[in-house]
């Protein structure tokens, strides 16, 4: 799709005809001046008088690249645009749900990334106008040097039948309201059916499923409440495909149901069933549907790229508009969607950054290739290792994978632990 | 045997991968007997080394059931004779399935049903083809169009809806059709329409750009979603697809 402000303004009709105003501007105004959108559409901050990168989303991949950069540029403005209050780290979820963890424990304040320099805004993002370098959010415009796209992946619910209409219907531990209503009816759960369904790949922590219906095996023993786990996947075997092989003895050890190659394609929440897409029929009492993964609409509306934005993955640099930069799940790259490799990703795009905004007197190198490391739960007590290795333009040089194990546990645990503390210091 | 083998040759020069592969010698699959089922089953024990991967291929003279499962699955089919939660191809004449040991080796078995007065085991070949994980992106991201998947189908009649998949952007897909048939190809959501009432067929091919009512079409796939393919056919035909991977789908990130 062409980049143009006619797509952008419709993207923009669509969230007002559903209720968003901008600053007061009624729709009708808005229609009728095709030009200079950006213009009725108040500014956030002033225009910038120096070098301002704003970074949308502030998840792992956002933040990273934001310390980083505040080292590597220390005269640039740096903004960041982030749609929630607070800081809430993304493996944590699955955790959550299993009641392994408090959500107060990864959850931080955005105050000392500010303190570093960092200016942090909440805001949700409406659009991008990359030939006019500005990003509309719904609090007004913001312009831009350079832009770094890490807004993460979004649900979407639309491409299941009948959840959009009935969304109290699911739960899942993909996004952070959901996750919390998964918790209070996985504590509420007296028996019966559980069903966790998996969408076609890629979305955004491949194990985590899996994961989820392990770490719920053994909550729901440990409560002796008894049910019948079933893992309804959309892909030919569990994910990421080289774990294919432990996951299936791994569920089959616990008795949990697996079913591949089954795309949930409706939900009728009133007969508590799903709807396959080959017809069948799986009934269940508690469900967690994860539909498909996609980036932000705007992306698609700013001709950025569909479903995730078009990137060279070795300077993250968009293939469409050379001052744009895309990281982490929102971004169309060969690293696996996780916390980790978004986390080096941001710290990698810092560096392509520092160089695109010019000389700034320090010696700006070659980031390090990416790679990730990961430890899939099979229980509370026993994680899996995955490590995969990627050279600096993409492409793949090795993986490895180790059988469950206790100190993987552990390692999963300081893990999660170093990522937090790498941005916020405990 | 010989007739296969040589068919087989055909085909792998026709699509252009000849060198890519040491062609496995083919197998005929040993008849399973642990267990009596109805009806009866032959199968196939594939190890692949770590940084390989084995592109299996099935061929039947008769529309066969396969199934696909890993050990554990295996050990309980065994036990039990169940193939509940196992990947399950029906009426299938042709299949590559590619299995990749990325991070450690796979052992798959592969498991054929045979309906009464199908093919006898001789009928079913099996053939192994191995290739460097590696060496095949570089082959890839070089420029190279690879054969990823295939399957040909036996579809007896009336509508038939077929998933396409696993698809990732700038694969090269081929449909071919043994007659003329009406065909439309529509996403997930479209899919669900359809089987819910909501849209009819003559809708979906109304709106679909990828339609037609002739013996095949050509497509390249432009995201990650999932397509179907609703058949219409007054008789029996068989479906036949085969996509290959390109440069693009190399460096999309699966």
């Amino acid at each position: 799709m062409k980049i143009s402000r006619r797509n952008l303004l419709k993207s923009i009709g669509v969230s007002m005809a559903g209720g968003i105003f901008i600053n007061g501007v009624s729709s009708q105004r808005v229609f009728g001046e095709e030009k200079g959108i950006s213009k009725v559409h108040k500014p956030v901050l002033p225009p910038p008088t120096g070098k301002r990168v704003v970074i949308l989303g502030g998840g792992y991949s956002g933040l990273y690249c934001a310390t980083t950069l505040r080292d590597l540029a220390p005269e640039a403005e740096i903004v960041v645009v982030e749609k929630y209050p607070f800081f809430i780290s993304g493996p944590s979820h699955v955790d959550f749900v299993a009641g392994l963890k408090h959500l107060d424990e990864i959850t931080r304040s955005y105050d000392p990334i500010a303190g570093r320099n960092i200016r942090v805004i909440r805001s949700e993002v409406i659009g991008v106008v990359p030939e006019e370098k500005k990003v509309l959010t719904a609090s007004g415009n913001l312009e831009y040097t350079l832009l770094l796209i890490s807004t993460g992946i979004r649900i979407a619910d639309e491409d299941v039948l009948n959840l959009i209409e009935q969304p109290a219907s699911n739960a899942h531990a993909w996004e952070i309201g959901e996750t919390v209503e998964m918790r209070k009816r996985v504590e509420a759960f007296t028996g019966g059916r559980f069903v966790v369904t998996v969408p076609t790949a890629p979305f955004k922590c491949p194990p985590g499923p899996y994961e989820v219906a392990c770490l719920l095996r053994e909550y729901f023993n440990n409560k002796k409440v008894k049910a019948e786990i079933t893992v309804v996947d959309a892909n030919d075997k569990p994910q990421p495909g080289p774990l294919a092989q432990k996951w299936t003895g791994v569920l089959e050890a616990r008795e949990i149901k697996y079913m591949p190659n089954s795309k949930v394609v409706e939900i009728a929440a009133g007969a508590r069933q799903l709807i396959t897409d080959k017809g069948e029929k799986v009934g269940y009492d508690l469900v967690s549907i994860i539909p498909p993964n996609k980036a932000a609409t705007f992306i698609r509306d700013a001709g950025l790229g569909d479903p995730f934005v078009d990137v060279d993955p070795a300077t993250f640099s968009s293939k469409k508009c050379d001052h744009i930069f895309a990281t982490g799940d929102c971004a169309k790259v060969p690293y696996t969607k996780s916390a980790f490799t978004a986390s080096l990703q941001g710290k990698s795009v810092a560096h392509h950054l520092a160089m695109a905004l010019g000389p700034l007197g320090i010696d700006v190198k070659d980031p390090d290739p990416i790679y990730n490391v990961c430890y899939p739960y099979v229980s509370s007590e026993e994680s899996m290792m995955v490590r995969a290795d990627w050279d600096r333009d993409g492409k793949m040089l090795k993986a490895d994978a180790d059988n469950p194990k206790k100190e993987y546990a552990s390692s999963r645990a300081a893990w999660e632990r170093g990522l937090i503390s790498g941005l916020f210091g405990s | 045997m010989a007739c296969l083998a040589r068919r087989l040759s055909v085909f792998l020069i026709i699509a252009g991968f000849i060198s890519l592969w040491e062609l496995g010698r083919p197998v005929t699959l040993s008849a399973a007997e642990e267990i009596a089922p109805s009806p009866p089953s032959f199968e196939k024990r594939v190890n692949v080394k770590k940084g390989l991967v084995a592109f299996v291929e099935v061929k039947a003279e008769e529309p066969v059931t396969i199934y696909i499962m890993y050990s554990t699955q295996y050990t309980k089919y065994k036990a039990t004779g169940s193939a509940d939660g196992i990947l399950e191809f029906k009426n299938i004449t042709w299949l590559i399935y590619p299995i990749p040991a990325l991070m450690e080796e796979q052992t798959v078995y592969f498991v054929s049903f045979v309906p009464k007065g199908g093919p006898k085991r001789e009928d079913i070949l099996l053939y192994t083809l191995y290739e460097d994980i590696h060496a095949r992106i570089d082959r890839l991201i070089k420029g190279e169009e690879m054969l990823r998947a295939g399957m040909e189908m036996a579809v007896a009649g009336g509508t038939e809806v077929i998933r396409l998949t696993p698809l990732i952007p700038g694969l090269k897909v081929r449909l071919d059709f043994s007659g003329d048939t009406r065909f439309v190809i529509v996403k997930t959501i479209d899919l669900a329409r359809y089987r819910k009432g909501v849209k009819s067929f003559e809708q979906l091919y109304e709106e679909s750009d990828l339609k037609g009512s002739e013996k095949g079409i050509n497509f390249s796939t432009t995201d990650f979603e999932d397509l179907y393919l609703i058949v219409r056919t007054p008789g029996p035909i068989r479906v036949k697809s085969a996509i290959h991977a390109t440069k693009e789908s190399a460096e999309s990130g699966c």
